[in-house]
């Protein structure tokens, strides 16, 4: 089942199934003219291929008769250390089949793909892999964060579409030549749903070709983004940012207000107001004066571009203010501004 | 520059990832200092005196003390407010290698100093 073999990067697909193997092959072909695969159904068979020619990754599936997908990595990591190894699996939620997989040095654990999308995603995974070399850096178990992720495409002025999925929930991260140009999670979009998808704890993600989004809704530095991201993520604030992309505007004040996170913190929301671009109110509770907030928006953006003019300090993103008794907080974003001020709860006397 | 201010901001610097600094009494600059070679300091002073006086229109009448934490593309002006009036702003960077422990150990020695 060998293909001609030359300057093209080498593949190796071992699966048990040999509609799996003709859906790759098949696949391949519209696309991937400068790739070439070999296939296997079962480990015999795999170690034979490798025996004859190396290739440069394996894409291994999980569930395998005899020795499944996990035993053959084991074996292939003490016959061929240092070889490449992305692992499939129609289970991709199994979190122990995931953890040893990367513990025994898979490079990748993703999910098999079924349909011309999944296809898409394990080649341009694939894509990804073969660019960043077999010969450079070190191999190892790591946690990867998906701040480490978008740094990394970052970094390397890359062009693709980060999905994100976590507790049922997605989101999209698109990324255009190293600069994060828009976001989307649950209803939010901009730098809202790229710090509320940043501020998830764990899930997938995959690595998508890029496509232009319907709008761009993010400019600016990536390092600044990811910087203020984490930053949130550490302050907690806005309330709850993980959950938010799952909510509506009327549930955004219920989120700010929840109890848990805001009693915790000593501290009680007083009033929230959230507008449009465009000064549309999306959301306000307990706002006495609309018109002054409003205006005050306005005047802090105007204030701020004057302040900054002449100085490389760039855009204007937020401000806080704390003083004994409250806290202020302003964000002025492209898409979005957003007011939220709290009391200081007096603290608890001890008996 | 009062020698109380003086003795105390030399204490701390320098501090990593620092820009600029300046104090400022509620109508007049105390002293102004640009300290990073990008910045040109006319402007960098002029966006801290601003980025001060509009900070104190976001108070409650009657209040003065308070610490804003104003963030930027590439930088974040951070403003100590004392009770007296007395303010001071530090400019620093915006990246990671900020020594912010610092820069909060300034902030808070200048609203606990005893006199300006």
């Amino acid at each position: 089942m060998t293909e001609e073999t030359d300057e093209r990067h080498q593949f190796l697909f071992v699966d048990d199934d040999p509609q799996f193997l003709a859906a790759v092959t098949q696949s391949k072909q519209s696309s991937k003219a400068h790739w070439a695969f070999r296939t296997a159904t079962n480990h015999l068979q795999a170690l034979e291929e490798l025996k004859a020619q190396p290739v440069e990754i394996i894409v291994l599936d999980i569930e395998m008769p005899v020795m499944d997908g996990i035993e053959f990595l084991r074996l292939l990591r003490q016959a061929h250390p240092g070889q490449r190894v992305v692992m499939l699996s129609p289970r991709v939620g199994d979190e122990a089949a995931r953890k040893t997989s990367m513990e025994l040095g898979a490079v990748l654990y993703l999910e098999k793909p079924r349909t011309p999308e999944g296809f898409q995603c394990l080649f341009a995974a694939l894509e990804a892999l073969t660019t960043t070399g077999a010969q450079s850096g070190f191999r190892g178990v790591m946690q990867v964060g998906l701040h480490d992720v978008l740094q990394m495409e970052c970094l390397g002025r890359k062009s693709s579409i980060l999905g994100v999925s976590a507790g049922g929930r997605k989101g999209q991260i698109f990324i255009n030549n190293g600069d994060i140009i828009h976001a989307e999670y649950g209803q939010l979009q901009g730098e809202m749903a790229l710090y509320g998808l940043l501020g998830l704890s764990g899930g997938d993600f995959n690595l998508l070709a890029y496509t232009e989004p319907s709008h761009r809704t993010i400019s600016g530095q990536y390092e600044f983004l990811l910087m203020e991201a984490a930053r949130l993520r550490d302050e907690g604030s806005p309330s709850s940012l993980p959950q938010i992309g799952s909510l509506g505007s009327q549930d955004l004040h219920a989120a700010l207000e929840s109890a848990p996170p805001t009693e915790a913190r000593g501290v009680r929301i007083e009033e929230t107001l959230l507008c449009s671009s465009a000064g549309e109110v999306l959301h306000q509770s307990k706002c006495e004066s609309l018109e002054a907030r409003l205006e005050l928006f306005q005047k802090l953006e105007q204030q701020m571009m004057q302040a900054s003019k002449g100085t490389p300090s760039g855009r204007f993103h937020r401000v806080s203010v704390d003083t004994s008794a409250h806290r202020l907080l302003i964000q002025i974003q492209p898409t979005y501004k957003l007011l939220v001020r709290s009391a200081l709860s007096a603290p608890t006397m001890q008996p | 520059m009062s020698k109380s201010v003086e003795t105390f901001l030399s204490s701390f610097l320098p501090i990593g990832g620092l820009a600029a600094y300046t104090v400022e009494l509620p109508n007049a600059v105390l002293v102004s200092e640009c300290l990073s070679k990008s910045l040109y300091p006319v402007s960098t002073a002029q966006m801290l005196t601003h980025i001060v006086q509009d900070g104190r229109t976001l108070l409650s009448s009657g209040e003065q003390a308070a610490q804003y934490c104003w963030t930027f593309e590439g930088h974040r002006v951070y403003v100590a407010s004392r009770t007296d009036g007395v303010c001071l702003a530090l400019l620093v960077e915006n990246n990671p290698s900020v020594q912010m422990a610092r820069v909060q150990e300034v902030l808070q020695g200048f609203i606990d100093l005893p006199e300006v």
